[in-house]
């Protein structure tokens, strides 16, 4: 078979019927008869039946990070509260004595908030409890002076300083970008750690989990790597977000392991995970 | 934002108009499933499955849609959570009662598990697809996932006017190639 398509044309006017009843009985024919056609035809489909898996992970990724967004916002808790408040406006004109109970709803309504237990959270919400960003923002300062430091006449330049640049993007936020030149770097360097874990970090700040977990996956294994600590951290947390039966048990796996690793830094947030994922 | 304006915008998977649904119905479906034993989280998962359902219904050229979009939300999101807590069979027979209503009639979560059969042989093409680079995997989810005409996509991408058709010809012609490169291969063809 070809490498490239020959009958696209034809194949994709068939499926979207903007031929004529001649020439669909025709393609038809064609289809029965000539064996190349036929075989590009199924694989066409099969290749379209993968298009509309990504676009759904895609989407799937998408409100997942609305989600995040919402809850960070605390935008359910308010529509949760809002339907309660706009109910005792309208009773206190008969009775104020509902103003009282109204108070004490809302005072419930928030001790609830503030003493919510892991197992009645969010994956969202179990996501946003801890905030490890900052050993994170101090790995990568130390990696960014690595990188730009001196060194003119150093062979290895050019390549520091694609590093640094996706390090930068990644430090302003501009995560995309950062992704962006990490992939293009790895198409030179294809093995190296630092731009797959920096690609994998983007994603996951991105709210991509499923490709966060791709990448970070290699760089969960470079066990001596100043980053090995992080990337598996950050692993884990992204499997808990893809919110599957695989992913919770390579979650509870990698918590297990952060939780016995004597130098991790995570061990007391893999451990409240750990007890969250069982919990739910 | 009008109904019919949130339905076109959901049609091009823009992400404002996925927000704008979040805000808008979510409560409702949530208020639902935790009345219906259901938690917080399973009120997520399922608005976020049952909004996937709705953009890939809008985007059939021959869906029309019959109720109100908040209505047809919370049919479908009670069909898939009745699905998940009782199982396929006890529903069925519910729903032959209640479709009397009219209420669940339309919505065709039965297509959905037919999908799923095929995913293996599409999880391989998949992994294929992630490999292909960003501007590609743009290029083909704009166009064969969410439909965009090409003209919208070349004024996405800053593409000059005819250079869309060439791109996504291109793309694909790329796709194939890695595909045929793929191991597996053989299974995909036959």
């Amino acid at each position: 078979m070809d490498q490239e398509f020959k009958y696209l044309t034809q194949i994709e006017n068939y499926l979207n019927e903007n031929i004529s009843k001649e020439e669909k009985l025709d393609f038809e024919k064609q289809l029965r008869e000539n064996e190349e056609l036929a075989q590009e035809f199924t694989l066409y489909q099969n290749m379209v039946g993968a298009i509309e898996l990504e676009g759904t992970d895609l989407m799937r990724d998408e409100l997942k990070n609305i989600q995040v967004k919402l809850e960070k916002e605390n935008y359910f808790n308010q529509t949760d509260t809002t339907t309660k408040i706009v109910k005792m406006e309208n009773t206190k004109k008969s009775n104020r004595n509902w103003l009282a109970i109204a108070a004490g709803l809302l005072l419930l309504i928030v001790a609830g908030i503030l003493l919510q237990s892991p197992n009645k959270m969010t994956r969202a919400e179990a996501l946003a409890k801890f905030d490890t960003n900052q050993s994170a923002n101090e790995l990568l300062d130390r990696q960014i002076n690595e990188y730009e430091g001196l060194g003119m006449a150093d062979p290895e330049r050019g390549k520091k300083d694609s590093i640094a640049q996706i390090l930068n993007a990644y430090k302003t936020g501009t995560y995309q970008a950062s992704y962006n030149a990490a992939t293009e770097f790895l198409t030179r360097y294809p093995n190296d750690a630092v731009a797959q874990y920096y690609a994998g970090m983007s994603k996951f700040q991105d709210g991509k989990y499923g490709k966060a977990v791709e990448w970070l996956s290699a760089s969960a294994q470079q066990k001596d790597a100043a980053f090995y600590d992080q990337a598996r951290w950050y692993l884990a947390l992204s499997y808990t977000m893809l919110a599957t039966t695989v992913g919770d048990d390579n979650a509870i796996k990698l918590f297990q392991q952060i939780m016995d690793a004597p130098d991790s830094k995570f061990k007391t947030e893999a451990e409240w995970h750990l007890a969250f994922l069982k919990n739910n | 934002m009008k109904e019919e304006t949130l339905i076109e915008a959901l049609k091009k998977g823009e992400h404002t108009a996925y927000e704008y649904a979040y805000r808008q119905y979510f409560p409702m479906i949530r208020d639902y499933l935790t009345k219906n034993n259901g938690s917080k989280e399973d009120a997520h998962d399922i608005f976020q499955e049952t909004l996937i359902v709705l953009v890939k219904q809008l985007r059939k050229p021959t869906f029309k849609l019959s109720a109100k979009l908040g209505t047809y939300l919370y049919a479908i999101a009670r069909k898939m959570w009745l699905y998940k807590l009782r199982g396929k069979k006890e529903v069925d027979s519910l729903d032959a009662r209640e479709d009397k209503e009219k209420l669940l009639g339309a919505v065709d979560v039965d297509g959905i598990e037919i999908k799923q059969v095929f995913e293996k042989k599409y999880q391989l093409v998949q992994e294929v697809l992630k490999t292909l680079t960003e501007e590609c995997q743009k290029v083909i989810i704009s166009f064969y996932f969410k439909q965009l005409p090409l003209k919208e996509i070349e004024a996405n991408l800053n593409y000059s006017k005819g250079f869309g058709k060439l791109k996504k010809k291109r793309c694909m012609d790329g796709f194939k190639k890695l595909v045929l490169a793929h191991p597996e291969s053989k299974t995909l063809v036959a």
